[in-house]
């Protein structure tokens, strides 16, 4: 039995937002025996202790929606067409290390990682955070995930082990669902509309309007799986919610009905704001294509209204950031996003732990109630008093996967 | 311009043999040794980074060719295999670069399997790595060394790599092909599997593969691109054809007779004996994690492997240093300088196989493998002298300082 105590200042409970002084944490074999504050809580003996003095303890966070195999640097199509699928592969080592030290304990992979990177992480071949993974995303000819372009060249990532992102018809996604749940996904993906980063549609485009949704939903719920859904066009969204998704990613114009769909389902809203910022930032850069500049340019106004609308609708919002168009590490700007458009900070704070764990189904993090994985974080002060705490990977001085140390200041 | 001084006891030289005792300084400029030698003979530059290696010996880099980053190395177990997804594979290598690394050898030739994302992974930094030749992919014939067709008619390959060619080639047209398409996927290498070997399901060490023309063949298209052939060739007649054909290395080289060690020193062709990996078939046999079919040809090789190494030894043929790591565990790889020792290896010999001659054999000549100006800044440190004792780099804990291109990637 291995045990390691996590001594703090204070221990932030994200769920009812109140602060314990003097606290600790003890993680036995992997998982919260006990936490809050020092004198009413008995340290085995042969603890290892870690000095967390002058640092705030929290759960470690929780981004809904990031990308492990893209480097985040921007899109470079030259670079891209040099790049072997090996390294694609390899391109999650730093992803998933540089996540885990900004404080990100857990995600959800909206597509590109394989099985074998969970496998790699759970096995210490490489640290990194708790997946859940939906392995391949799904969209029609000329869809999102459709990466043929004019002159015919089909620059997709091709790995034996991820199955192909294009699939036509309803029997095929049948078909197509069980395969990607062959290959280890945790969540179905599909878009439902068009994106930005595709060279071939519309992000004000719905997709996938032949029944295929359902058919997807079907068969992603008889292995109990759940779909979450690039959805940004309005009717992509409806279709989505009508279909049967438990999430909705981007979101970009949402409209009443759209709110009300998700709120009569209890699905939640996945906003990464930051993304299409990314697109922005690396297109100034000279990292981006211009046809996807002009589509982020298009929609950034627009999604931040729409997520106004849903907040002030009381739609669940959980966090996720895209990560993979912009770098690894970086999501915490998220948290400022959010807080800027209305959010308060313990929303934003539950929207990255307990709102987060429910959402993606993952049991035991979010939280850090004895029985949840031993997954904490610390930062020098509240960080619902400033935000900035979290949102900044450097402020993030401690981070504790199950019970083991990962990054110490 | 950035300039780090190593600090320590002593200096090997593996080119003189010489050791510089009583305080040396290596300095390393932009990754390169720019100079070295007795401590009041090399004055650091007053910005140098210091590397404080007191009480250790120094030597170049190690240098192992003959290694599979993309098997784990922790023995054949075909439930395992089936249940691995290929980026699983892939990402095996991160872990086999890191150990070898830290058991102090810089610099690898990959003998198939490991694709070229991973030498660019490891160039990026996302990963700390030994610099590294790769061949890619084995090629052998139907049946033949590289075939993973088991008799259920599935094929489970070693490592499943998406953007490596087939494994399995037959006919000289064929095989120009796939020689142009293997240096296409990233190959500074070419292998050829010349005989049978241990750990494929269908075929016999003790025969002969491909004939002289396919090998012919291969010789001829990797050298029009500047590259050269290595042979894993066990049976005697598959080593005969493999020099005959122009390879450069023969590989393994388990039943090698006076005439084929004549052709090798006539040549100036190199040995890369490999003799732990047998060794290693057997252990993980022992534990239950060996294939019946495998561990029975493991156990039938091993006598006449040492038998054929120590005539070759004798002969003066030029050893150089390979393990087969992928075979056995990662880090393990300097076991195999006791073996050749066992076998007639003088101890600087031993070290001299494993950095003048495996630098020069894998291509590396003069910029790994010595302490000549100009060369990667790539050093060991061990407590003892390793001339007295090989121990000190056998055991990957002895290896109390790896340094690679200047940068400290290991220190006790």
């Amino acid at each position: 039995m291995s045990a390691t105590a996590v001594f703090g200042d204070a221990l932030l409970d994200p769920e009812t937002g109140d602060t314990a002084r003097h606290a600790v944490v003890v993680v036995e074999d992997g998982r919260v025996s006990a936490a809050g504050a020092r004198d009413g809580i008995r340290v085995p003996a042969g603890a290892e202790k870690v000095d967390a003095e002058g640092l705030t303890l929290l759960p470690g966070l929780i981004d809904c929606h990031v990308h492990l195999r893209s480097k985040g640097t921007g899109r470079d199509l030259g670079e891209w067409l040099a790049t072997p699928p090996s390294l694609w592969v390899l391109q999650t080592v730093p992803a998933a290390r540089k996540t885990l030290e900004a404080g990100f304990t857990t995600v959800r992979d909206a597509g590109g990682a394989p099985s074998g990177v969970r496998l790699a992480i759970e096995r210490g071949i490489m640290p990194g955070p708790r997946t859940v993974l939906a392995v391949t995303a799904l969209s029609q000819t000329g869809g999102h995930t459709d990466q043929h372009f004019a002159c015919g060249a089909d620059i997709g990532v091709k790995l034996p082990d991820v199955p192909e992102t294009v699939v036509d018809g309803v029997e095929p996604m049948r078909r197509r669902v069980r395969e990607v749940l062959r290959a280890g996904a945790d969540w179905i993906k599909l878009c439902t509309s068009g994106g930005v980063l595709s060279p071939n549609d519309s992000p004000r485009r719905a997709d996938l309007v032949d029944g295929q949704i359902r058919a997807a939903c079907e068969e992603a719920a008889a292995q109990g799986r759940s779909v979450m859904a690039h959805a940004q066009a309005t009717e992509g969204i409806k279709n989505a919610l009508v279909g049967g998704v438990a999430t909705i990613e981007h979101g970009i114009w949402l409209d009443d009905d759209c709110c009300e769909l998700m709120l009569d389902g209890k699905r939640a809203l996945v906003a990464t704001l930051v993304a299409p910022l990314w697109v922005l930032r690396h297109a100034e850069a000279g990292r981006m294509p211009e046809w996807a500049t002009a589509k982020a340019r298009s929609a950034v106004e627009d999604h931040k209204r729409s997520f106004q609308r849903a907040l002030e609708a009381g739609v669940t919002i959980a966090f996720g950031t895209d990560t993979g168009v912009g770098p690894h590490g970086s999501m915490g700007e998220e948290f400022l996003l959010m807080h800027q458009l209305g959010m308060d900070p313990l929303r934003c704070l539950q929207s990255a732990t307990t709102v987060a764990a429910r959402t993606i189904g993952y049991p035991g993090v979010g939280t850090l109630k004895p029985g949840d994985w031993g997954d904490l974080i610390g930062v020098r002060g509240d960080p619902l008093q400033n935000l900035e705490l979290i949102a900044k990977p450097d402020n993030v001085k401690l981070v504790v996967k199950g019970g083991e140390v990962v990054k110490a200041a | 311009m950035s300039v780090v001084a190593v600090q320590a006891e002593a200096l090997l030289d593996p080119a003189s043999g010489e050791t510089t005792r009583g305080g040396v300084t290596v300095l390393i400029e932009n990754g390169r040794i720019s100079k070295r030698g007795a401590r009041r003979q090399v004055t650091a530059p007053k910005d140098a980074v210091t590397v404080d290696a007191e009480g250790l010996t120094l030597l170049p880099g190690l240098i192992d060719c003959h290694v599979h980053l993309g098997s784990p190395g922790t023995g054949l177990n075909l439930g395992e295999r089936l249940a691995t997804p290929s980026s699983l594979d892939i990402l095996t290598c991160v872990e086999s670069c890191r150990k070898t690394l830290a058991a102090g050898f810089t610099s690898v030739r990959d003998a198939g399997g490991a694709p070229q994302g991973v030498r660019m992974a490891v160039e990026r930094g996302f990963f700390p790595g030994p610099r590294m030749m790769l061949a890619i992919q084995i090629l052998s014939q139907t049946g033949g060394h590289a075939d993973s067709l088991f008799p259920c008619g599935a094929s489970v390959p070693l490592m499943n790599v998406p953007e490596n060619p087939p494994s399995v080639v037959d006919g000289v047209e064929p095989m120009r092909r796939r020689v142009r398409e293997l240096i296409r996927a990233g190959a500074d290498w070419i292998k050829l599997c010349t005989s049978g070997g241990v750990l494929s399901p269908g075929d016999a060490p003790h025969h002969a593969t491909f004939t002289l023309e396919e090998i012919r063949a291969a010789v001829e298209e990797a050298a029009t691109q500047g590259r050269q052939v290595m042979a894993h060739a066990q049976a005697n007649a598959g080593i005969k054809n493999a020099l005959k054909g122009g390879v450069k290395t023969i590989e393994h080289g388990i039943w090698l007779d006076e005439d084929a060690i004549e052709m090798m020193l006539d040549g100036d062709r190199r040995l890369v004996p490999t003799l732990v990996a047998p060794q290693w078939v057997i252990r993980h046999a022992e534990n239950g994690r060996m294939p019946a079919y495998a561990a029975e040809k493991g156990r039938a090789v091993v006598a006449d492997h040492s038998e054929s190494i120590r005539q070759a030894i004798e002969a003066r043929v030029k050893i150089a240093f390979g393990t087969d790591t992928g075979v056995g565990p990662h880090g393990s790889n300097a076991e195999e300088l006791l073996l050749l020792n066992q076998l007639g290896l003088e101890p600087l010999e031993c070290i001299r196989s494993a950095t003048l001659v495996a630098a020069d054999t894998i291509g590396l000549g003069g910029r790994a493998g010595c302490l000549d100006e100009g060369a990667f800044g790539d050093l060991v440190g061990v407590a003892g002298d390793p001339l007295e004792d090989l121990d000190q780099l056998a055991k990957a804990e002895n290896v109390r300082l790896v340094v690679k291109g200047g940068e400290t990637v290991k220190a006790a």
